[in-house]
Order: structure tokens, then sequence, then C-alpha cells
């Protein structure tokens, strides 16, 4: 039987990794909700964009842009990869990483120049070690994306692919489908294929008076639709990883408490047997001085 | 008769309220606004934005977007809003010194820096109007 200082000292060590677990899935709990309001508080925008578009497209305005075109050209395509810079996440940044090799092994064999760009020091470090190089890192976003701070990437991405330096750009993240459902996926952005998918839906049935003209309004709706898009990507990526963590660490607060009832019951027999046997030895004293 | 107004950031809704008259600032000039709009979508400037016949906050500084109009319904998508009480003289002052000295070098830096400058500029009107 073991040694029962030991089990206690071992017991200690498994409750104060207990408690940090504990704290670290209550953080994440707070920072999801967090997220999760400021996820929602993108979508009403995601909403009115998409009811313009549609309203647009009722009026009798072909929708047609350099964004929505698809391209022939197969030259230089962009893979986005969305991780987390901090670890202890389940999953989350595994699956990411492997759906990025898989599409960027893909898109290698029908682009030319596939460039690579990862947001989050876990994607970095581990695409690096599997000999995947990046060749632009953002390691600034947190679990709060800003609009301000994606606007400028999404603004070169646009400038790029308008002029022609870039044919195709892909996003691989982890989508937020609800709160006990997220899935590594990899979307397509650029070009954007349709802005206004839920056209029939909406059912607007009105005759719109244009300031200045269609045109010139979607030549701004359809931009701003694709920044609200890579936004979005962000703002989901935060709202997974936080969910991801808050699992990873509630089981691992379960583990801890496993492992302390187990400790406790070996801790206690240990204790016992060691004062059963100190019983013996003196029982075993004093029969010897009775002789 | 009110209008519901909704003002929507990429972040956040930053205003939802009923009013009775909204003045807009359109691409080339203000807009008014009240009950029984035909329907409209417009593309905004940089300007103020004016709320009539609501108590919290009427005067909001908006940077660019679009406007829909439907139904007495007012939905403002917008890249930022300030209200007026947050815009401060002093530093704007100052932020309109740095977008002027940005580099000019080519027409993409150029567009850059009237970009900004038209803002500062824009923020700088409607300060100094209340």
């Amino acid at each position: 039987m073991a040694n029962a200082r030991a089990l206690d000292k071992r017991r200690k060590s498994v409750r104060n990794i207990r408690k940090i677990t504990r704290t670290m899935e209550l953080i994440a709990t707070a920072r999801f909700k967090k997220a999760m309001d400021r996820a929602t508080a993108a979508t009403s925008y995601t909403r009115r964009i998409t009811e313009v578009v549609a309203s647009l497209a009722k009026s009798g305005t072909e929708v047609q842009h350099p964004l929505l075109e698809e391209r022939t050209a197969t030259d230089n395509a962009a893979l986005i990869v969305l991780t987390s810079n901090r670890g202890l996440c389940g999953g989350y940044n595994g699956n990411i990483i492997r759906e990025t090799m898989r599409q960027f092994d893909s898109l290698s064999e029908s682009y030319e120049n596939v460039k690579l760009i990862v947001s989050g020091k876990r994607g970095i470090t581990n695409l690096e070690f599997r000999d995947y190089s990046a060749d632009d890192t953002y390691t600034q976003f947190e679990d709060e994306p800003l609009f301000e701070d994606i606007k400028p990437i999404a603004d070169q991405l646009l400038d790029e692919f308008i002029a022609g330096r870039l044919d195709r750009l892909d996003v691989a993240y982890t989508k937020f489908i609800s709160s006990s459902k997220q899935v590594a996926v990899v979307e397509t952005l650029l070009p954007l294929g349709s802005v206004g998918e839920a056209e029939d839906e909406i059912g607007i049935d009105a005759d719109f008076e244009f300031f200045p003209s269609a045109e010139s309004i979607l030549e701004e709706v359809v931009p701003m639709s694709f920044r609200i898009n890579l936004f979005k990507c962000f703002l989901d990526a935060a709202v997974s990883e936080q969910i991801a963590r808050m699992v990873a660490m509630k089981s691992a607060t379960e583990n801890a408490d496993d492992m302390i009832r187990n400790l406790s019951m070996t801790y206690n027999r240990a204790r016992q047997s060691q004062i059963t046997g100190e019983i013996m030895e003196i029982i075993g004293g004093v029969e010897a001085l009775k002789s | 008769m009110s209008i519901n107004c909704i003002v929507v950031t990429p972040a956040e809704t930053a205003v939802e309220t009923e009013v009775s008259a909204i003045s807009l600032p359109l691409f080339d000039g203000d807009k008014g606004v009240m009950a029984d709009h035909a329907p409209m979508i417009g593309r905004l400037g940089n300007g103020e934005l004016k709320l009539q016949g609501t108590e919290d906050g009427s005067h909001f500084y908006i940077e660019g977007g679009f406007v829909q109009v439907l139904d007495n319904k007012v939905s403002i998508l917008t890249n930022r809003v300030i209200a007026v009480e947050d815009l401060d003289l002093s530093a704007l002052q100052e932020e309109l010194s740095n977008a002027l000295a940005m580099p000019g070098n080519n027409d993409e830096e150029l567009d850059l820096r009237e970009r900004a400058v038209d803002a500062v500029r824009a923020q700088l009107r409607v300060a100094q109007r209340s």
C-alpha cells in the first residue's frame, strides 16, 4: 500500500489544478456570453444589408459587380486561418489546422500561388511545425475582434482581388451553429458568389427610390458585405473558441473531481492500514513484555 | 405618427427609438424624413444625424453607409456612430493635423488621406454646429 503522506500530497496538487480549471471554465463562460452578444449585434447589420441587396435585386437592377464574378484565372489564391492565441481549448485549434492542411493542399493543386494568412499564435506555431509557412500572421485578435481592426485587412484583400492579384479567398474558421455545435469549416469569401441569399424570404414589396442610383449603391454594398462577412468569421471564431475552452475546462474539472475521489479513498485505506499496523506493533510489544 | 429609427454599425445596434422626424446626411447633402415617407434607399455621407421627438440623445455623427426607408421604418447602416456630446473639439483639431500630415505619394495614399481628412472635417463641422 502506498505511502499515505505521498497520497495526500498528490491529492492536494490535484485540488489546486481543479481550482484553476474551474476558474478558467467560469472565465470562459463569461467571455462566451460577451462574445455571443457581439456576434448577435453584428447579425442585425448583416440582416439589414441583405435586405438592401434584396430590394436592389427586386427593383430590377442587375446585380453585377467584379467581386461577384467567378474567376477563370488560377494564379493566386489566399487562405485565411483563424485560430486562438491560447491553448487549453480542447480540439478547437486541431480541427481548424486539419481543415487548413486539407484545403491548402487542394488549393495548391489548382492554383499556382497560395498565400497562407494565419491569425492566432497556436495556428502559427502548429502550422510551422508541419512545414506550412505562413505568409502573413496576426496575433492581435483576442476574444473581442473589432470591426475597425478587421476593416484594413479586408480592404487590402479587396484591393488585391480587384487589381487581379488575387483570384480566390478562402477562410478556415470554426463556424458557430448553436451553443452546442460548432464546426471547423472552410468558406470561400471571394468571389462573393451571391450577397442576397435570402432574397425570397424577406419578401419586400415596395418601389424604392434610390439615391443616387441603384448601381452606385450596389457598388458600395458589395464590398461592405464582404467586410462584414469576414468580420463575422472572426466573431464566430471568437465565440467558438470560448465555448471550446468552456467545454474542455468543464471536463478537466470533472476529471479532477474523479481523481480526488479515488485518491481520497486510497489515502483513507492507506491511513487505516498504517494505524492498524501501528496498533499491531504496540500489542506485539506488550505481549512480548508480559511473557 | 412616429417613425421607428434604427442605427446599426457592424459592431452593435447603436440607436433604436421612436422619432417624429429625422434629418440624415446623404452623400450629397442633408435629407429630411418624416412619417409616411416613400420607400427609399440612399447612400450616406459623413455628417450629422438629427432625431426629433426623442428624449435620449438626438444628435449623432455618422460615417458613410446606407439608409433604407420603408413603412415608417428607417434603418441606418453606418460604419461609425458617435454621439455629438462625445466629440471633442481639441482632440479633433489634433486628429485633423495628423490626417493632413499623412503621406500622399501615390494614388492610394492620396485617396486614403482624403478620406481621413473628410471624416475628421465632417466631425469638426458637426461638433462646431452643436
